[in-house]
């Protein structure tokens, strides 16, 4: 049937389909849905549907609208949204018991944007507890499951929004990005996830988890489409001080540009912790790209080896800080109690899950008296450093090309006892969060153990679009 | 009082800024409004909100910062600082701590120099009322601007605390930055205070005291803080650092307990909102369009008007007041006689209504016409109080009611001459007496003539006319 | 060092309630990461200015206008009469 497999296409053939009248909205809407139906209980990548309203949505823009010619490429298209992002009259849960019945009175920027174009939103994603994870296997609504292969995890923090792409139960979605949260899981779930520069999209109505590192990025099937997401939801917000005013264009993902490109590849990326087979998969794509480019050449990132530690220390320390806000006083969890101090103990220690507490002590301590220059203040400082190492890189290369992950997935389960392995799994994606450039994860040429392997791709500040052409390339000659 | 001890207090004080809206959010700010009905989901800390700046507020406070005669902070941040209560939904406080907007400024107390060490930009927190086994809160509050000001410990006494209390609220007033009122809560005092021996440079331990919502509480406030320091001082003991809660009923301080005690803010920098540059040319032109302020009005009032200091004090008490008393003279040239009748007919009516001269019903030109009347002797000044009386309940005119009711003085100099010929010549007793040196009972034949000519001619006119017939 | 009764304490500070046996855990767990980050304290970082700021913007203030909101709503339990209420504070 039509239906079944127009979940399967990218939002610019649907546009065309939809532009021709070959299809109707709710086709669209009825073959996701239809997926989802058959997916989605051992995937488990949403935490609330919007199944009705989705179906009105279509009907209504079929019995609406007659132009189809002049639409908004995202109109009817079905789009998930992560939970920690707001939409207005829906339940935000960012995956945590405290916030378990939290219904949103306002939607975020990049939300009301989407809706703008016309955009369908068929569910909240599921999620690791507020951001904090790289496996969505902390989520109070149970871990997701990789649709590869349902014993590995997707990667996190927006498992769910990969999962969900890479299952065909949406036609794109929104995932939010602070050390790596929409890049690792999109390299786990082979699909196409994209963090912009800081302060291209608005933050306004993210559920702040590090406030100078979140991003709300556009994953996809393809690079074009993400690109269409992003140029939707980007741009300055009043509400939003620490949006840029830099204008949006419609971001043309060009593959054959990279042939004036010098693509960097960081020398200290490939050491030690690097998966060989991973490595292996890099490597064919270095070289094939290699043919196409103007030149590749090694580069050096010196602070590297002190990424984790520098994310850690500055994130855990304003997690604490923007996690001080769920106290039970006025939505959320509220664990009743005689006593104030000890409603907000016991309201705290009910709602938040092990990770997140474990980062709110860290993060309490990194900022203590006494103990704020030593952690969070050495932190910044030495973000400085990370930042001026790529400043220097890009002073001879267009782009620099990483893995996205030092292993393939691994299974469920497997790292959630060890906080510090897991904090590892983010040691490629964190360096440009802490810098602020925008990255992009891709499939790369090749794969490991049937799982597509991530290849991450770095521009300098505002400069997505050289991403975006590279990753291009890139999917293009995986054909 | 023992005087071993050399007192010393600082003073931290937080005004509201009389901005229309929020410091970080565009609710209103509004007084008495019902509760939480002044809010939206960046003052109530929604999840995923995010402040921004008003810059009105900003500008308020380098207004402020200016007349305090500090320096403005080109590069100014802003900071969180952590602590958990009902009525600060967010967990953290929006302020400034490394960099603040304006530092090293002062005040004179006449002669005496008060240092502001700095004056920072912040939001207030929610109101929370206690009720049994419940608080309630209300958010109305929460996010409204303020500007913390904080002295050096150079104040000395709690007269002299008191003074720089009064001092700093008329600037502000002046501004037109806060209105100041103690007991809305738009102004709120925390001294700091401790004692040391005279001679000693070291400062002793210091208490804070909070809860003083009047001047006169301040006052007493420090006078039993430093009561209860010297008992301690003087039997040997240790003052313990801490805050005390004054308590305006026993009028005693006590400690304070539940809230925070030596609570650790970790203060960090706010990563919601970047680095605020105020430009040179700014804080220029703000400076150029700054109003005079109290002192300057005062002297001014003083040197070049010839005013009483006493009166002078009482015109600048407020910017209003002074206000009104320039624009009256504008339309009547006599400095004195404008002064002395807003300080005594007009003041005694305001505090009568208890209202203040923005409610005065008479505007400064009404006045005017009134006081010129008297000022060229058209009228006596009973005759003035009579019109001026009748102006506040009806719509005439002074003139209205002078012509209406016939209470011209004469003009004519016969019929004072045939008055005063008349009197002399049926008081001849009278006219011996004086001319026997008992120069005092002139005042009786001014009396008689008044009478005789109904108070319609001034008694200076009377009294002069009789001198010369005596002679 | 990362003691219990350090972690005891910031638990407090960050009213977090932590039962023993997490805090045990969690002991172990946060002083094994914490020495990780110490690596971070070898660097040489004279003369270098922390970036608080991922973007190297100046703050756009807003102008002061009243935009009402009515965000209110059924939706938030714990509201009585227009106002919010809380347990007390043990005195």
């Amino acid at each position: 049937m039509i239906s079944k497999e127009l979940c399967s296409l990218s939002i610019t053939s649907l546009r065309e389909k939809i532009q021709n009248k070959e299809i109707k909205f709710i086709d669209v809407v009825n073959s996701v849905l239809n997926r989802i139906k058959s997916e989605e209980q051992k995937i488990c990548g949403y935490i609330t549907l919007f199944e009705e309203q989705a179906i009105k949505q279509a009907q209504n823009l079929d019995a609406t609208i007659k132009d189809r010619e002049n639409l908004h490429p995202l109109t009817g298209i079905p789009i998930a949204i992560k939970d920690n992002i707001c939409v207005k009259d829906f339940l935000t849960t960012c995956g945590s018991k405290i916030l378990h019945n939290f219904i949103s009175p306002y939607d975020a920027t990049a939300v009301a944007r989407l809706k703008n174009a016309g955009v369908i939103i068929i569910g909240k994603t599921n999620m690791d507890e507020f951001g904090m994870g790289s496996s969505t296997e902390t989520s109070y609504y149970g871990p997701v499951a990789n649709p590869i292969d349902t014993v590995y995890v997707p990667g996190g923090s927006s498992g769910g929004s990969t999962a969900v792409i890479a299952y065909r139960g949406a036609i794109g979605a929104l995932g939010t990005d602070t050390g790596g949260s929409v890049r690792l899981p999109a390299a786990f779930c082979g699909v196409v996830g994209l963090k912009p520069t800081y302060g291209r999209v608005s933050r306004y109505g993210l559920v702040a988890f590090a406030s100078s590192l979140d991003c709300i990025g556009p994953i996809a099937k393809t690079v074009d489409d993400t690109a269409i997401i992003l140029s939707t939801i980007a741009g300055q917000d009043e509400y939003d001080a620490t949006s840029v005013n830099i204008p949006v264009n419609k971001l043309l993902c060009n593959p054959e540009a990279i042939k004036d490109y010098t693509i960097g590849i960081p020398k200290e990326y490939f050491a030690e912790g690097l998966d060989p087979k991973v490595a292996k998969v890099v490597e064919r794509t270095i070289k094939e790209l290699g043919k196409k480019c103007k030149a590749v050449k090694q580069i050096s990132l010196p602070q590297t080896k002190y990424t984790i530690a520098t994310y850690y220390l500055i994130c855990t320390a304003e997690a604490s800080s923007n996690l001080a806000r769920y106290d039970g006083v006025k939505y959320g969890l509220r664990t009743t109690s005689q006593e104030l101090i000890n409603m907000y103990e016991k309201t705290r220690e009910d709602g938040f899950g092990t990770e997140v507490k474990r980062r709110i002590l860290l993060g309490t301590y990194g900022l203590s008296k006494g103990y704020y220059e030593e952690y969070y203040g050495t932190a910044q400082r030495v973000r400085t450093l990370i930042k001026q190492d790529f400043d220097e890189a890009f002073k001879t290369c267009n782009v620099i090309l990483t893995p996205t992950a030092p292993t393939p997935p691994f299974k469920l389960g497997e790292k959630i006892s060890d906080p510090l392995a897991m904090y590892l799994s983010d040691v490629f994606t964190t360096s440009p969060s802490l810098a602020g450039l925008p990255a992009i994860s891709v499939p790369g040429i090749g794969k490991v153990n049937n799982f597509p392997v991530g290849i991450q791709i770095i521009g300098p500040a505002f400069a997505e679009e050289c991403i975006l052409n590279c990753a291009s390339a890139i999917e293009k000659i995986n054909g | 009082m023992d005087k071993k001890y050399e007192v010393v207090i600082g003073v931290e004080i937080h005004a509201q800024l009389k901005t229309k809206s929020k410091m970080f959010c565009s609710c209103a700010v509004a007084f008495g409004a019902t509760p939480n009905s002044n809010v939206c989901p960046i003052c109530l800390g929604l999840p995923g909100t995010l402040p921004t700046v008003n810059d009105n507020a900003i500008e308020l406070a380098i207004k402020a910062g200016l007349a305090l005669n500090c320096q403005i902070a080109e590069l100014s941040t802003f900071a969180r600082k952590h602590y958990f209560y009902p009525d600060l939904p967010k967990g953290y406080q929006i302020t400034q701590y490394k960099e603040p907007l304006a530092t090293n400024g002062f005040i004179d107390l006449n002669g005496k120099t008060i240092e502001i060490r700095r004056l920072h930009i912040e939001e207030d927190s929610g109101k929370s009322i206690h009720s049994g086994s419940e608080s309630l809160v209300d958010f109305n509050r929460c996010g409204v601007p303020l500007i913390e000001v904080v002295t050096e410990p150079n104040i000395r006494s709690p007269e002299q605390a008191v003074q720089y209390l009064q001092t700093l609220k008329q600037i502000l007033n002046y501004l037109d930055v806060s209105d100041c009122d103690m007991e809305k809560g738009h102004f709120r005092c925390e001294p700091n205070i401790s004692l040391r021996p005279i001679g000693q440079t070291k400062f002793g331990i210091r208490t804070e005291l909070k809860n003083l919502n009047s001047l006169r509480n301040v006052r007493e406030g420090l006078e039993f803080e430093i009561k209860r320091q010297t008992k301690i001082l003087d039997e040997g003991g240790s003052i313990i650092q801490e805050t005390l809660f004054w308590d305006e009923q026993t009028k005693t301080t006590g400690s304070m307990r539940g809230k925070e005690e030596s609570e650790d803010y970790r203060y960090f920098p706010e990563p919601d909102l970047p680095v605020l540059v105020i430009k040179k040319e700014k804080i220029d032109t703000i400076k150029k369009m700054l109003p005079s302020l109290p002192l300057q009005r005062k002297i001014y009032l003083v040197e070049k008007l010839n005013l009483p200091q006493n009166i002078a004090e009482i015109i600048i008490e407020t910017k209003e007041f002074a206000d009104y008393f320039d624009a009256t003279v504008k339309h009547c040239p006599n400095p004195k006689l404008v002064a002395n009748w807003l300080t005594t007919e007009v003041r005694a009516i305001l505090n009568e209504k208890a209202i203040t001269i923005i409610n005065f019903k008479l505007n400064p030109q009404q006045l005017a016409d009134l006081l010129n009347m008297l000022n060229e002797n058209k009228i006596t000044g009973k005759v003035a109080k009579e019109i001026f009386t009748e102006m506040l309940t009806t719509e005439n005119t002074a003139q209205e009611i002078a012509s209406s009711k016939g209470l011209f003085l004469i003009q004519d100099d016969d019929v004072l001459i045939k008055a005063v010929a008349e009197i002399l010549e049926k008081n001849q007793d009278v006219v011996t007496k004086y001319k026997e040196g008992k120069t005092t009972i002139v005042g009786y034949l001014v009396g008689l003539v008044t009478k005789k000519t109904e108070g319609k001619i001034s008694p200076q006119k009377i009294m002069e006319e009789i001198l010369k017939r005596l002679r | 060092m990362i003691t219990q009764s350090v972690l005891e304490k910031v638990a407090k500070l960050s009213r977090l309630g932590i039962t023993p046996d997490e805090i045990a855990l969690m002991t172990a767990e946060i002083e094994k990461i914490i020495e990780y980050f110490e690596q971070v304290r070898n660097i040489n970082l004279e003369n270098i200015q922390p970036m608080t700021h991922a973007v190297a913007i100046n703050l756009q203030p807003r102008p002061d206008v009243i935009k009402s909101t009515k965000c209110i709503t059924e939706q938030m339990p714990y509201i009585k009469r227009n106002y919010f209420f809380v347990p007390a504070v043990l005195e």
